[in-house]
């Protein structure tokens, strides 16, 4: 493999292309980002939303053995 | 075992929210770390090693994102269109919720392919946007997904609304051809398809291989997501159900 730019700002500038080829990547880039976290972040909050009614409904279950 | 392949009888299985939901989080680290590693192989590839195009130069790059993400939002809509119709015949839940989730993805991969194709078109076309065959046609499928999207969550009653969005999605199916085919059928800005299945591609070899690891880590990660979205639908629709609490209640057992 032989790389096709010899500087680091060659590679950036592209023949001045550059500006048109890293906005696409650093888009795209941003999309798959948010297409991972945000079902993640929904996922765990489902989760601790089910596990604190569950903690809710023992607790109360808790207390009404209590009263009796 | 060939036979128990075809009678679709391990798909049926599939099917249980609960299997879908253990197999596919077992599934998930092996999706990430391929996919990762075969995007970060095919844009270093296309990016810094393959050659220059003869006419584009060096704009020709955006290729390595483009037509896989445009790949995805075709190949994307009859995934979901697929899913619609499986279960408005055989009423599986899991099919509605792969649905909805393949909406969310197709349209973030179409809006990509426009958005790639719109910072392409500068440079190449000398205009980020035209009314040309391709590109509203594939503006009408970036509309259809968000249609699907919004048909899904319109209704109160979640299966009307599931129902309908499979309706919209497999009337929409007659759009996906018309992509295909735009660029014979009319004459267009947009350049001829680049890979063909039937005759010869027209790109080089050199050009066409981190094209390639690029489009199979595209679907690679489509997987993954699918697989992220879906567990959170399963989780959310099924949590009043035992499996569902059991898990709860094992992971509050660990965490203490």
């Amino acid at each position: 493999m032989r790389m096709q730019f010899a500087s680091l700002y060659e590679l950036i500038d592209m023949d001045g292309h550059g500006v048109f080829v890293w906005t696409a990547v650093s888009v795209s880039l941003l999309i798959f980002l948010i297409l991972v976290l945000l079902p993640i972040l929904s996922h765990s909050r489902i989760l601790r939303n089910i596990e604190l009614a569950m903690e809710t409904e023992a607790r109360s279950l808790r207390n009404a053995d209590v009263k009796k | 075992m060939i036979r128990s392949f075809f009678s679709l009888k391990w798909l049926y299985r599939l099917s249980s929210p609960k299997l879908f939901y253990s197999i596919s989080g077992k599934a998930i680290p092996w999706l990430l770390s391929v996919s990762v590693a075969l995007l970060t192989l095919g844009l270093f590839w296309g990016l810094l090693v393959a050659p220059p195009d003869a006419r584009q130069g060096d704009s020709f790059r955006i290729i390595y994102i483009h037509v896989p993400s445009s790949f995805l939002a075709l190949a994307g809509y009859y995934f979901m269109a697929v899913a619609g119709a499986v279960g408005l015949v055989w009423r599986t839940k899991l099919s509605f919720w792969f649905m909805k989730s393949a909406a969310s993805i197709g349209a973030s991969m179409t809006f990509l392919a426009l958005f790639t194709g719109a910072i392409w078109g500068r440079p190449s076309w000398g205009t980020y946007w035209v009314w040309d065959a391709r590109v509203t046609s594939m503006l009408i499928l970036l509309f259809l997904y968000l249609g699907v999207m919004a048909m899904i969550r319109a209704f109160d009653n979640k299966e009307y609304g599931q129902k309908n969005g499979a309706i919209l999605a497999l009337v929409g199916t007659v759009n996906v051809p018309i992509i295909y085919k735009s660029v014979d059928w009319w004459h267009t800005l947009h350049q001829p398809a680049t890979l063909k299945l039937t005759s010869e591609s027209t790109i080089h070899i050199d050009m066409l291989q981190p094209l390639l690891v690029m489009i199979l880590g595209f679907y690679l990660f489509y997987a993954l997501t699918i697989c992220l979205f879906l567990r959170a639908e399963i989780l959310y629709h099924e949590q009043a159900t035992s499996w569902v609490k059991d898990l709860c209640a094992r992971r509050q057992e660990k965490s203490g």
